[in-house]
């Protein structure tokens, strides 16, 4: 009897090996698609419903049940909602201010929005953080029809269901404070960034906590993210993190683990092969998007090292082979990432990060054919 | 003298912004010239800060506290060079981040860097269209246009200057370089640029080269 898709995934994260390595699009913001390549792809499969954002200021789609069909994805993913008391206000134009008081604006032309106006920027006091108004976790707008989704995916699909969690400090903390801020504090004023640290986790952890009182039973996989990589290294030095950053994501990661049995999906965009120690140390179990083409990132050196303690999800460079090979190179880069991610399991396939306008149609479906034919257990790749 | 600018250098290095603004006040009480202050403790400072984050030593918090250090130091000084008609800078530069694209937290160390290494620079900020550039460079007479962009989007504004500039007659006076994080050496020889560089030390060593390059018989 054939594998059902929840069962391939769980033993594959399990690090077994099963019939086939799964596939992911769409079952986490990160790793879905933008909208306006998502148009052309719904296309190609004769698609004509209409779109849903999934994350207003990357712009990703949410990604039609007949597409992920049609590409045999094994995930289904289930997003909490937004806070009734603190819905978004338009500001002017392209623009809005989240929940947070943080206003973006996309500017002509332009594929996301950026960060306009972050609430906690400047010169600034602990008293400033301890003052702060956070949305309230209890919102019942985070959660409503949450349960009724999983239950639906649950009872009537073979889905492996992805629950996504709140990012616990690093981007919320940079939104708040502005980047420039944000990296001087960790220079200047520790007490400070610390401060606001532990006042972010106390609100996701809440937040979180909420969710997982509704769903934590449900989920295969929670997914969370804080991006700790740039493209040549960590965005802080490996003492730092430990020192300020490590302590944090522990006790979210904690708090996450007392209220699930669910696999911990972590998503750091960047190099942060110098961190993946600690980030198993502290409960993760799946990284991604794995950006393969970051410095010490490459899958030959992390399979090996790492293989056998995380599961890796995504790795199919997007940087180069996605936008601009061929379909052959596409073929061959997932040919490479499986060869050095797949054997042992934990590994699922998928383009780092969201897939960008600019990658032709072509290329995702030859990215998924790919992984049919080569993703097959036992591995036997040269 | 060479102790307080040791001094001044290893501030630099140190991020104290306080230690540098009382060492480069020392030394100017001691006689020490403007330029002879950038040259022997601003540029080795600021050296030193590039090779520590090639070397992984150093990481974004640290270069921008040594940045907002170094700051300190120029802003005291720059006034001083600019109402010295006897120094010359090593060159001028008009610098920005392209139109549409709002990241400048990398292009702002190139600045500091630049100004390190002894350059008059005219930072245009960011959101920088492409007339806004070519107005600026010929108005301060500039030697090089340096551009930033982050996204793929945007950096199509640069080919886009370029050839404003080609269209203007003036390419051929100006030393153009681009960067930012999508921005590859590919990039930069098809839309024409004389160079690219992938961090704030090496773009001011390549303008340094380039101007070097231009000015030598």
């Amino acid at each position: 009897m054939p594998l059902s898709h929840r069962e391939r995934v769980i033993r594959a994260l399990s690090h077994q090996e099963v019939d086939r390595i799964p596939f992911d699009l769409g079952s986490t913001p990160n790793s879905s698609i933008h909208i306006e390549q998502y148009k052309k792809l719904k296309a190609y499969f004769g698609v004509e419903a209409e779109d849903t954002i999934i994350h207003r200021m990357m712009q990703t789609a949410a990604v039609h049940e007949s597409v992920l069909q049609a590409l045999d994805i094994d995930f289904r993913g289930v997003l909490y909602g937004a806070p009734d008391s603190r819905p978004e206000i338009p500001v002017g134009e392209n623009g809005y201010q989240d929940a947070f008081g943080v206003v973006r604006r996309r500017p002509p032309d332009s594929l996301y929005y950026d960060l306009e106006k972050c609430p906690l920027a400047g010169s600034i006091t602990i008293k400033d953080v301890v003052n702060y108004s956070w949305p309230d976790p209890g919102d019942p707008g985070f959660t409503r029809g949450m349960r009724e989704k999983l239950l639906h995916l649950r009872e009537n699909t073979d889905y492996a269901i992805v629950l996504c969690l709140p990012a616990p400090f690093v981007h919320i903390t940079q939104y708040l404070r502005g980047f420039e801020d944000w990296f001087l504090d960790l220079a200047a004023d520790e007490k400070l960034a610390g401060a606001l640290f532990d006042a972010t986790v106390e609100y996701t952890s809440a937040l979180a906590v909420e969710i997982l009182k509704v769903g934590g039973d449900l989920a295969d996989v929670v997914c969370t993210s804080d991006d700790m990589g740039s493209q040549n290294g960590p965005l802080v030095s490996p003492e730092m993190y430990r020192r300020l950053f490590k302590p944090r994501h522990k006790k979210y990661f904690d708090t996450v683990k007392k209220h699930t049995k669910a696999f911990i999906h972590f998503h750091s965009c960047g190099s942060i092969y110098k961190l993946l120690n600690d980030f198993i140390e502290i409960g993760v179990d799946i990284l991604n998007p794995v950006q393969v083409s970051a410095k010490n990132m490459d899958s030959s050196i992390l399979g090996p090292e790492f293989g056998e303690r995380l599961s890796f999800w995504g790795g199919i460079d997007s940087q180069h082979v996605l936008p601009y090979g061929s379909t052959e190179d596409v073929k061959a880069e997932v040919k490479r990432r499986i060869k050095d991610f797949a054997p042992g399991g934990g590994y699922v396939l998928g383009a780092v990060h969201d897939i960008q306008p600019g990658v032709p149609v072509e290329n995702i479906v030859a990215m998924y054919e790919a992984g049919k034919e080569y993703g097959r257990y036992p591995i036997a790749l040269e | 003298m060479a102790s307080i600018l040791g001094e001044l250098s290893q501030a630099v290095i140190a991020g104290d912004a306080a230690a540098v603004k009382e060492s480069t006040e020392k030394a100017l009480a001691q006689g020490i010239a403007p330029d002879k202050i950038f040259r022997e403790a601003l540029i080795p400072g600021m050296d030193e800060v590039g090779r520590r984050m090639e070397a992984e030593e150093y990481f974004i918090p640290e270069v921008l506290l040594s940045a907002r250090a170094m700051k300190s130091a120029t802003e005291i000084l720059n006034p001083l060079i600019s109402q010295n008609k006897t120094m010359e800078p090593l060159g001028r530069v008009v610098i920005g981040t392209v139109q549409g694209d709002l990241h400048d937290i990398g292009k702002n160390l190139v600045v500091l860097m630049l100004e390190a290494k002894g350059f008059q620079v005219t930072d245009l900020g960011f959101n920088v269209p492409p007339e806004q550039f070519i107005e600026n460079v010929k108005g301060t007479k500039a030697d090089i246009l340096a551009m930033s962009a982050l996204l793929t989007t945007t950096m199509q504004k640069m080919g886009e200057t370029i050839k404003n500039l080609q269209s203007a007659g003036y390419r051929e006076k100006v030393i153009v370089m681009v960067g930012g994080a999508p921005v590859t050496d590919d990039f930069s020889r098809n839309i024409g640029a004389d160079g690219c560089a992938s961090d704030a030390a090496s773009a001011a060593r390549l303008a340094e080269k380039l101007i070097t390059g231009r000015t030598e018989p």
